[in-house]
């Protein structure tokens, strides 16, 4: 589709402000089988370069956010509504999910990596090139003597190097993460935040995740949006 | 709704109960919910409309031919299966396929009962009954420790066994066991129009208790538990108690219903208690859609009589030929459209009959207005 | 027992129908992994292949390798139309309604095989299946015995080559074990679950050809072979396919020692027994994934 000529341009003009604005969520509601409304009308906006936190407690609706943006199967009946515009163009059919193209990419919370594939199938399976592999071990060395280990056995922070690894080896336009520190040690999550600040502002990705840390959000993030029962009530700018 | 195709189910429930302050919402809005809903067989139209069916079924049974009274008998009694299983399928969302071996429980009671109590009819039905209870509650057991799919395969390894030591205890008797019935008055059960009331006062009273025990608390504690089971412990409902008296009065139910069709049979053989048969009974389950007496009532009614009625369509064919062809294979032809209707209802029409219904009414109210 | 020999064909007769139950059970499993679908449809699928080789050897007269070629890519072609068309509309239903929909689908396919060649066991009209290949003690291994290890060999083999050295296996890899996450890395949820249901057909049917050639085209009889398809499976925990293999051999053995000691009649109840004992017990079975449990 787009692809990455897109973000080329946005990269060679980044004066121009609107060109800057990689996602805009206007009154998205988000609500589950059985009619609970886990987002009651969320307006976001992330831009290209930019870090975007989502923070609130348990149940406020940042997961809800998150995927109603990066998409639900459709098995799980979920409604999506509101406007959802990436790079302008309104799009509510999960951005996540239009596979190889890879413009977003969506980290989940729970099982973000399959436990019996090894590293190196993780890289096959998302269909990275050997330049992509060799950039991703760049970011995080650590993986490289994982590379046949089953990501089963590995560790918490381990699992999420390697999905933040081969999300930004997909090397999309805006990066979506669950739950960015949940169970990780405050350094290394600290370390992965200068990782994705890096390849933010190196490659202009737009990077949207959820913290539950206000105190981590407001290190990691220009912006942090809070959210109580499925609305947002603060919005904080931090960079 | 994205366009990712498939899914599995299980996902869903990672997102809405996973966290126990989200499952606290989940069972806030069931209970909400149910309120609104729990009733289906409710309004003062229902009643008016009751009545005239009741009225119909009783002249019918007093006017119509003999035969025809013969056949709809035993369509009512599974129209009593049905609704029994309606019960534990519907209602409170235990999944099984076990109500050929629940029918079979009151089935044999009836046919090693003593001979007197079995002419006298009630003692024989209110022992198949308390068999049929006993019977539901030790199923029902496995229940407790899980549900959907290992509920499932469990009531089929039941149904499995249930019918080789139905085949062991038969032996060599190739007819089966005869069940005795009085000669003369309102317990000649061998008299196709006496045998009709009774199935349609044992229809009725099931119907009305149902009903009435549906709108009390239970109904809404089973709808909570479909819904979602963590959610109902949640909110402090009693899921081991509630699901084991939708098990054993489901299966009690059906046991009557099978002690009926022991008399309708005048006999009781291991073989019509199959897996086949069970399969039978969740589709009319599901024709007349689930969360619905009447709907599953008309279901049982109508998957009975299907056979008779695809045998009587294929005379509206004049060919002889075709005919002949139809008769050597009618019981594969009887299948067939089961399967089918099954596939179709369970693809394309989740809400059986009772959900063709209430979307039919609610069309109509609204070109009405 | 009473000498070497009973035991050594006691053995042979384990090894051969433990091969049908777990080229069936194999093919219950990668469905099932791959999209949460527990398929009671698995049995008629076997009689499908059987009716078709049937079909192949005795009408068409094309011998019994195109038979059963062609008896394969005909069930497996069935078992992606039935995707395509019935169970596609079905993703995301809640499961027991789908495993209840293949069950109303078992018994369409059955009934289509019965108005093809009628409700009569036929035997087959090959002759391979009766040669004596080779004796051990006495006691004759068969052609067909031959055949359903070999099938069991080759296919379960094939399919674990494909499984772990291909591209699409991984994809079917990693979609077996998290449909979500499969999607966000690209992976074409919709075409592999077409796929996933060709390979179980494909399994069934070829099951259903070995287990023909050891006794008739029974239309009635093989689907039964097919329920008990699922003890096996289940203690392998449904969702492995090195446990549906060493269930399907361990409920094969068990079924001849239970015919041998009890009887025959009490053999396949012996089998659910045994489900039921799993079910309670240890329900993820001893190889399979916690997280079946929760559904």
């Amino acid at each position: 589709m787009i692809g990455r000529t897109a973000w080329r341009q946005v990269r060679d003009e980044p004066s121009m402000r609107e060109d800057r604005q990689l996602l805009e969520v206007r009154g998205l509601t988000v609500t589950y089988q059985g009619g609970v409304k886990a987002v009651q009308g969320v307006d976001l906006t992330v831009d290209a370069g930019a870090i975007v936190a989502l923070v609130g407690r348990n149940g406020a609706g940042k997961t809800s956010t998150l995927r109603g943006i990066a998409g639900f199967l459709r098995g799980e009946h979920v409604r999506v509504g509101g406007e959802i515009l990436f790079r302008g163009r309104p799009d509510l059919s999960g951005l996540a999910a239009k596979g190889r193209d890879a413009a977003v990419v969506f980290v989940p919370e729970q099982d973000k990596v399959f436990p019996r594939l090894t590293v190196e199938e993780h890289c096959e399976l998302a269909q990275l090139s050997d330049r992509q592999i060799s950039a991703m071990f760049g970011l995080f060395p650590k993986l490289v003597g994982l590379k046949r280990t089953k990501c089963g056995v590995m560790s918490g922070g381990e699992r999420q190097m390697l999905a933040i690894g081969v999300a930004l080896a997909r090397e999309p336009a805006l990066l979506l993460v669950d739950e960015f520190s949940l169970g990780l040690a405050r350094a290394l999550a600290l370390e992965l935040g200068s990782v994705l600040r890096r390849i933010a502002t190196e490659r202009q990705v737009g990077v949207l995740l959820v913290e539950q840390s206000t105190v981590l959000a407001d290190r990691l993030a220009d912006r942090s949006y809070v959210l109580e029962h499925g609305v947002v009530t603060r919005v904080v700018s931090t960079g | 709704m994205t366009e990712l195709g498939h899914g599995s189910g299980s996902t869903a429930a990672d997102v809405t109960v996973l966290d126990p302050a989200d499952a606290g919402e989940v069972a806030f809005s069931v209970r909400r919910r149910s309120s609104t809903t729990a009733v289906s067989w409710g309004t003062r139209h229902d009643a008016g409309l009751l009545v005239v069916v009741v009225a119909g079924l009783v002249l019918f049974g007093l006017l119509g031919p003999e035969y025809d009274v013969y056949l709809l008998s035993s369509g009512l009694v599974f129209g009593i299966v049905a609704v029994g299983q309606e019960w534990l399928i519907g209602r409170a969302g235990q999944i099984s396929i076990g109500g050929a071996g629940m029918m079979a429980a009151g089935a044999y009671t009836v046919a090693f009962l003593p001979h007197d109590l079995v002419t006298a009819v009630v003692p024989a039905l209110v022992c198949a009954g308390i068999v049929g209870l006993g019977v539901g509650f030790i199923v029902g057991l496995p229940g407790l420790r899980f549900s959907g799919l290992y509920l499932l395969l469990t009531t089929i390894a039941f149904e499995f066994i249930a019918t080789v030591v139905g085949r062991d205890i038969q032996g060599s008797r190739v007819s089966g066991f005869t069940v005795p019935v009085a000669s003369s008055g309102w317990l000649d059960l061998a008299s196709p129009r006496t045998f009709y009331f009774w199935v349609v006062v044992i229809a009725v009273l099931c119907g009305f208790l149902l009903w009435h025990y549906y709108r009390l608390a239970p109904g809404r504690a089973w709808q909570t538990i479909r819904e979602s089971d963590i959610a109902a412990r949640a909110i402090g409902i009693r899921t081991v108690r509630w699901k084991l008296i939708a098990f054993a009065g489901s299966s009690g139910i059906t046991a009557v219903a099978g002690a009926l069709y022991a008399y309708f049979l005048e006999g009781v053989n291991y073989t019509s208690f199959s897996l086949t048969k069970a399969i039978v009974i969740t589709l009319m389950v599901f024709l007349g859609g689930t969360g619905s007496i009447w709907g599953a009532f008309v279901g049982g009614v109508i998957v009975t009589l299907a056979p008779n009625l695809i045998n009587d369509l294929t005379h509206v064919v004049p060919s002889s030929g075709f005919q002949s062809w139809m008769a050597t294979r009618s019981s594969f032809i009887d299948d067939l459209v089961y399967g089918v209707v099954f596939v179709v209802i369970l693809t394309f029409a989740r809400g059986g009959i009772a959900g063709g219904v209430a979307s039919l009414r609610r069309r109509v109210v609204k070109v009405l207005r | 027992m009473a000498n070497l020999g009973e035991a050594i064909g006691v053995l042979i007769g384990v090894i051969t129908i433990g091969s049908v139950y777990a080229l069936s059970g194999v093919g219950f499993v990668v469905l099932f992994r791959s999209t949460s679908v527990l398929s009671f449809t698995q049995g008629e699928f076997m009689a499908a292949g059987a009716v078709v080789f049937y079909l192949g050897t005795a009408t068409w007269h094309i011998g019994s390798l195109a038979s059963a070629a062609t008896s394969l890519v005909v069930v497996a072609v069935s078992g992606w139309l039935v995707y395509r068309v019935l169970f596609r509309r079905l993703a995301g239903a809640e499961p027991f309604i789908v495993a209840v929909a293949t069950i109303a689908l078992g018994t369409v396919l059955q009934m289509i095989e019965y108005l093809i060649i009628g409700p009569d066991s036929l035997p087959m009209t090959t002759n391979f299946q009766n040669v004596v290949v080779a004796r051990i003690s006495g006691q004759g291994i068969l052609g067909a015995d031959v055949t359903a290890v070999l099938a069991a060999v080759i296919l379960v083999g094939a399919l674990i080559l494909w499984l772990t050295r291909t591209g699409t296996g991984l994809k079917m890899r990693a979609l077996g074990e998290n449909a979500s996450l499969a999607s966000y890395y690209g992976v074409d949820i919709d075409r592999l679950s077409g796929v996933a249901w060709a390979l179980g057909a494909l399994l069934a049917g070829a099951a259903g050809i070995a287990y023909a050639l050891l006794t008739t085209v029974d239309v009635q009889g093989i689907p039964n072979v097919g329920l008990v398809v699922f003890p096996g499976v289940l203690l392998g925990g449904l969702d492995s396919v090195a446990g549906a293999l060493v269930g399907s051999y361990l409920i094969a053995g068990l079924e001849a020692v239970v015919s041998l000691t009890v009887g025959g009649t009490w053999e396949n109840a012996v089998a659910y027994g045994v489900m039921l004992v799993v079910l309670l017990t240890r329900p993820s079975g001893f190889f399979g994934t916690k997280h079946v449990v929760r559904l």
